[in-house]
């Protein structure tokens, strides 16, 4: 751990030394400063979902606790026993949310623009300008096809009646599906940037941050997105 | 692109012509850090305002005919969020953190300035939108600053109608505005520390305010959760935080949410938020009590150490603000033990302190005055945590002017007194102007003294058991009539030290036009900031070469040294140190 060995130093006792070091070099392996920035907005990312997993958890109430002890879920280890250490009462109005079949198909298209990223990535390594055109636009219009695919999931579920007001599971379903696409809308803005200039004819060497860090962030909201839908599934 | 082409290369720093894009649109860190702190001390203004009629009908009730009961809440909410987090929050992490960081690690500004800018305005917006939900029909949220539902969206609070709508908007908006701010202050001191800059030669004002971004970054995330969701309950009608309730006599359309849930999402970022602005304030007076007492500060490691450990711990003691919620007694107990384990770490600072002033030669000038009341207003407040940090004590003692007097000192007074310190000691770098000192002591004295006379017959009343969040307290058998009396001195000292503040306003503004003019280090510092070739400093800080930096920034009153300071960028000439120290 090369943080921990930074902060034992004793600087009072080294004046002159480390100078010709390179700085942040020092502490941490050194990617670029946008990738360190991307970083660390995953992490603040992450902390929110897992607050917004954390809440679902909570909310679920004796949902899924077996029906004879539901009186006193509390007796059964399992999700509810968080809530009732929280202090929580134990609700009992969870109503499983619909699954629809679109939503499969939502995550297969969310898959591909990943792969998309990937491919234009490994163009991008080996200079192959005009193949990362068509991933890079690949990869932006599956992601718009996945946004317009949970808003037709939405307008689904309005339709059938599975309005946010009528069941918490519901409403953390608009809740989650509404966090994860904002962010994937906020990916897009840096997608527009790069995909404009490679449009313009622009060299690997411009773009190559722009590429390599929406790869990483697109795997990311991925991730998050399997996880979110293995909890709705579950649920 | 490696450090060097970023550091080296002044032509990429953004260079506007016209005085909309210097001062307005600008993207150099120390205009918007100027930005941040005029906007967070205009809108803490209100705040004190507010404090002000709070106290009037307090201490004489009924005698301001507007302050009414909603009234009252409403001015008890504003006041609270603003000044946690309009005012301190922005103020510290915002302004200082803006203005120092780039200029103590020997950075030309911050690494994403256009961001930075972006920032500033974001924040500005939510300020906007908060100060909006004063002229809307119902006027402010007066929910408390806590927000607590049900009652913060339910009829009957004051501004259930708009108010609340307007405020969860405008944190959300904030947090945007921080999460921004907060990325390029944690990648600054990652990345683009200038040579030699090693972690551990940071100055302790850099690690305070990096470790409270850090902790900022994790905690707002747990606020805009709560606050996106109590909206959704506020405007869609769904349930998260709203149980089966029946309201002015009719049943509401919610079912089974849990008003608990909602306060460990906000304590979990509550909590980490008290240290945010604590943690700043730690790191600023280590630098100003080493610098005015010319000697190193004690235990260097300890310190920064230290700021690590209570941020960590931060994330681990919310729910000790939830004790009388209603919790598995297990949950209290360790929510009780990690509370007061912080007080180990904090202790080890306030030693540390206390043991640099030690045969140190102390110059008392106005920023170390200040720096000396913070010791003493925290290791009050703190002592008072102690206390309240135990459930068998707290219960009782919950929901009583004691905590009002608690969390006031530990963390309204104590950084707020670093917050002036702060602002007269780099005043001559920020201004190239120095202010009047007669007057600076007078401030001083007066915002010290003064409270205690408002803080410290506040324990005595909680101890007698007056409750807070009360608009009047009426007839009761414990509370004796002279407890009446207390609350009017409060009020006198209060309002006397919200008008003496007038003298810090009148010093520093009339100080910008015609004070004196500042000598580059003025007070013998060591630290970057204070070596610029300018002062103030020009817009990429460092002229042509960046400074490089050859040892921490502490070395006061080196045995053997011309003078009782050496600059952190001047290279050892051989008398090194004896290296048994």
């Amino acid at each position: 751990m090369k943080i921990l060995h930074e902060l034992i130093k004793k600087p009072w006792l080294t004046p002159g030394a480390d100078v010709g070091a390179d700085l942040g070099a020092v502490a941490l392996r050194r990617p670029t400063i946008a990738a360190t920035g991307l970083w660390i907005y995953v992490g603040v990312a992450t902390v929110m979902f897992s607050l917004i997993v954390a809440a679902y958890v909570l909310r679920l109430g004796n949902y899924g606790a077996d029906p004879a002890s539901a009186a006193d879920a509390t007796s059964s280890l399992g999700w509810w026993t968080l809530a009732a250490l929280c202090g929580i009462p134990l609700a009992n109005d969870w109503l499983p949310m619909a699954e629809p079949w679109l939503l499969w198909v939502n995550t297969g298209v969310l898959i591909l623009s990943s792969i998309a990223w990937q491919v234009a990535r490994g163009d991008l390594r080996h200079g192959r300008m005009d193949k990362l055109r068509v991933a890079l636009i690949a990869g932006g219009v599956l992601a718009f096809a996945f946004l317009a695919g949970q808003l037709t999931v939405w307008r689904q579920l309005i339709a059938d009646g599975y309005f946010a007001a009528a069941s918490p599971a519901n409403a953390f379903f608009y809740l989650i599906t509404a966090m994860h696409g904002l962010h994937l809308l906020g990916g897009l803005l840096f997608w527009g940037r790069a995909t404009a200039k490679v449009m313009r004819g622009a060299e690997a060497a411009e773009i190559g941050t722009g590429v390599n860090l929406c790869t990483v962030y697109w795997h990311y909201l991925l991730v998050i997105w399997i996880v979110m839908f293995g909890l709705l599934l579950i649920t | 692109m490696t450090y060097t082409t970023i550091a080296e290369d002044t032509r990429a720093l953004h260079h506007p012509k016209t005085w909309v894009g210097k001062y307005v649109w600008s993207q150099d860190h120390k205009v918007i850090a100027v930005q941040y702190s005029l906007t967070a001390i205009g809108v803490g203004l209100v705040a004190l305002v507010l404090s002000g009629l709070m106290r009037l009908q307090l201490g004489f009730p009924g005698m301001i005919e507007f302050i009414t009961p909603q009234a009252y809440y409403q001015f008890v909410t504003m006041h609270g969020m603003i000044m946690v987090i309009y005012l301190l929050t922005a103020l510290l992490l915002g302004g200082f953190g803006n203005y120092m960081i780039p200029l103590m690690v020997g950075a030309r500004d911050m690494v994403f300035p256009y961001v930075n800018m972006l920032s500033y305005w974001v924040y500005l917006l939510s300020v906007i939108v908060l100060m909006a939900s004063f002229f809307v029909p119902g006027g402010p949220t007066g929910a408390g600053w806590t927000l607590y539902p049900p009652q913060a969206i339910t009829e009957g609070t004051p501004g259930a109608s708009w108010g609340i709508i307007l405020m969860l908007a405008s944190l959300g908006i904030f947090i945007v505005a921080f999460t921004m701010g907060g990325l390029n202050y944690v990648t600054t001191v990652l990345q683009a520390r200038t040579k030699g800059m090693t972690l551990m030669r940071m100055p302790c004002t850099v690690w305070g305010i990096f470790v409270a971004t850090i902790l900022g970054l994790l905690a707002f995330p747990a606020l805009l959760v709560a606050a996106v969701m109590m909206m959704l309950d506020r405007v869609i009608g769904t349930s998260f935080f709203m149980p089966s309730i029946i309201s002015m006599g009719e049943p509401l359309a919610h079912s089974g949410g849990s008003p608990i849930l909602f306060q460990h999402l906000f304590w979990f970022f509550g909590h980490p938020e008290v240290y945010i602005v604590a943690l700043p304030a730690f790191g600023i007076v280590s630098d100003l009590i080493s610098t005015h007492a010319r000697k190193n500060i004690f235990g260097y490691r300890m310190m920064v150490w230290a700021i690590i450990i209570i941020g960590v711990l931060s994330f681990f003691v919310w729910a000790h603000h939830m004790y009388v919620s209603g919790m598995n007694p297990y949950f209290g107990f360790f929510f009780a033990t990690s509370t007061l384990i912080i007080a180990v770490p904090t202790a080890i600072k306030v030693y540390n302190w206390v043991l640099t002033l030690w045969q140190g030669d102390i110059h008392l000038r106005t920023p170390m005055l200040f720096a000396i009341g913070f010791i003493f207003t925290f290791i009050h407040g703190g002592l008072t945590g102690l206390f309240l940090g135990n459930v068998s004590v707290d219960v009782p003692l919950s929901d009583t002017y004691f905590v009002v007097g608690h969390f006031h000192m530990v963390m309204g007074v104590s950084p707020i007194l670093v917050v002036f310190g702060a602002i007269y000691h780099w005043y001559p770098k920020i201004t190239g102007r120095m202010w009047n000192a007669t007057l600076g002591q007078l401030h001083f004295w007066i915002t010290f003294l003064g409270t205690y006379v408002i803080y410290l017959p506040m324990h005595y009343l909680g101890l007698l058991g007056v409750p807070r969040r009360y608009y009047e307290m009426g007839e009761t058998e414990f509370v004796p009539a002279s407890a009446q009396w207390a609350n009017e001195a409060i009020t006198i000292a209060a309002l006397t030290v919200g008008v003496a503040q007038l003298i810090f306003f009148y010093n520093m503004i009339s100080s910008y036009f015609r004070g004196p003019k500042a000598d580059p280090n003025p007070w013998g510092a060591t630290s970057l900031e204070w070596q610029t070739p300018k002062t103030p400093p020009e817009h990429g800080n460092w002229g042509p070469t960046l400074p490089t930096v050859y040892r921490w920034a502490y070395d006061y009153s080196v045995p053997g040294a011309a003078q009782d300071f050496i600059p952190q960028n001047v290279p050892p000439d051989g008398a090194a140190r004896d290296r048994d120290m």
